[in-house]
């Protein structure tokens, strides 16, 4: 049994990634389409002030490309862009237009990308100052915004549509509704209506009636 | 002095031998059927191919030792790079860790797989039930002739290199037996997959539907407990390489000979 467990221990310790490593998780990101190509607001949580409280930090990046993009953030932390905490990627409308089908497919290869986080589109409203909008309740905006749409998801009111799903069903060029994140008039953000996206890119909006 | 291998050890081995490749398997719509037929026409070949003359067999065993032991280290180096943890560190702490493994003698490992088969099945399938509520029926294909048996003869060589652990049991019975027990377990995870993930291109596609499953919001990191019971199969593997390197390097190279219970 001791040779079992200095093995298991062995075998384990290299796939635990997720070590103490990065101090700053990314917990949502807000992705734009650009003349120059992409740009990204990365929420990163700070868990290391004085008063233990987690603190939210934005990080912007630019890139010509996704992996150009990715690059550039992870440049900008020194190596540190940890992704794998992400639940929540809002897509902005100049993506969301050009369409999601490359997004989708470079996020589901990425090894620290969870293939349940959530893609939702900003409406009326840049998608990083969505992001970036005080939270109801909660002082990490990107949490608050995740916490949210699984409510809305467990309750039946919006589609299960993780990002796995929106990957397959884009491959299979499937219609789908992703739903919509707004600026409310008392600068919070919440859901609501759905973006419908054709053939990979944004073919319209429905109201939450349909 | 003869070595006593009970049956149920030797299955247990020759499940973990066999599914060493469950971190590696492709996604396709009838792979899971086609792991099965493999599996169970391998199980066949096992008892005709342990009938071979011995010095055949030892040599066959002996370049199936050093390829699989290549072939492991080769594709757990890149997994690791592409989980971005020290690939290199990680493939010396599992040699280190099969080298130690394989010291205590084949049959020690034979006695020794039996618990890590019980735990590493049933992670396995705790891994596979808690994704049950999402699996996607309408992903699963109707196999067509040709394409179907050129994706079963695919997968006959990796089912079939249970030769090496055959072998060293000196029997067939209960390492067919753990061939076919691996292979539902391949066929099982390989499912699991296509159900959920359908057949689209993932670099690790079990790995990436073992990430899937989710129980509260403490234990989201499953794939990590996955890819661990694997890369311990994986490690059984090399330590079954090693055993036979042993073996028949302290025989002046006959392998060892065992009795073996059914």
């Amino acid at each position: 049994m001791k040779r079992l467990s200095v093995m298991l221990i062995c075998c384990i310790l290299p796939l635990c990634g997720c070590s103490a490593e990065s101090p700053l998780p990314v917990s949502a990101a807000a992705v734009s389409r650009t003349a120059e190509g992409y740009a990204m607001t990365a929420e990163l949580i700070r868990q290391d002030s004085l008063d233990g409280d987690a603190t939210p930090v934005y990080l912007t990046a630019e890139g010509e490309n996704l992996p150009a993009l990715f690059e550039d953030a992870n440049h900008k932390l020194g190596g540190h862009f940890y992704f794998s905490h992400a639940e929540t990627v809002l897509v902005d409308i100049s993506l969301a237009k050009d369409g999601i089908g490359d997004l989708a497919a470079y996020l589901v290869e990425r090894p620290d990308a969870r293939l349940t986080l959530r893609l939702v589109v900003a409406r009326g409203a840049p998608a990083e100052e969505l992001l970036q909008l005080d939270a109801l309740g909660e002082n990490i905006p990107g949490v608050a915004l995740y916490e949210l749409l699984e409510g809305l998801t467990q309750r039946g009111d919006l589609p299960d549509l993780p990002l796995y799903k929106v990957q397959n069903a884009l491959r299979q060029r499937e219609t789908i509704l992703l739903p919509c994140l707004y600026r409310t008039v008392d600068e919070h953000a919440a859901a609501g209506g759905f973006a419908v996206i054709e053939n990979g890119a944004l073919a319209g909006f429905v109201s939450e009636e349909m | 002095m003869d070595k006593h291998i009970f049956s149920r050890w030797q299955v247990s081995l020759c499940a973990l031998f066999v599914l060493a490749d469950g971190l590696y398997l492709p996604l396709s719509g009838t792979g899971w059927l086609a792991l099965l037929c493999a599996a169970a026409v391998s199980a066949a070949l096992l008892f005709l191919l342990l009938r071979l003359p011995r010095t055949l067999l030892d040599a066959a065993c002996a370049l199936l030792a050093l390829l699989l032991t290549l072939r492991s280290v080769h594709r757990l180096f890149f997994f690791w790079q592409y989980e971005g943890t020290g690939a290199a560190l990680a493939v010396l702490l599992l040699l280190l860790t099969a080298w130690l493994l394989s010291r205590r003698g084949a049959d020690c490992l034979f006695m020794w797989s039996f618990p890590v088969l019980v735990t590493a099945a049933v992670l396995l399938l705790l891994s596979a039930a808690v994704t049950v509520p999402d699996w996607e029926f309408s992903y699963l294909e109707a196999p067509t002739p040709l394409p179907f048996l050129r994706e079963t003869a695919q997968l006959l060589p990796g089912f079939l290199a249970v030769l090496l652990p055959a072998h060293l049991a000196g029997s067939a019975k209960a390492p067919a037996k753990g061939l076919l027990l691996g292979g539902a377990l391949l066929a099982l995870l390989s499912l699991r997959g296509l159900l959920l993930l359908g057949t689209a291109g993932y670099a690790y596609p079990m790995y990436a539907a073992a990430g899937l499953a989710a129980v509260g919001d403490l234990l989201k990191r499953c794939e990590v407990v996955f890819a661990a019971v694997l890369v311990l199969c994986d490690c059984t593997r090399v330590a079954v390489c090693f055993s036979f390197a042993r073996s028949a390097a302290g025989k002046g190279g006959k392998v060892l000979k065992t009795t073996s219970y059914e």
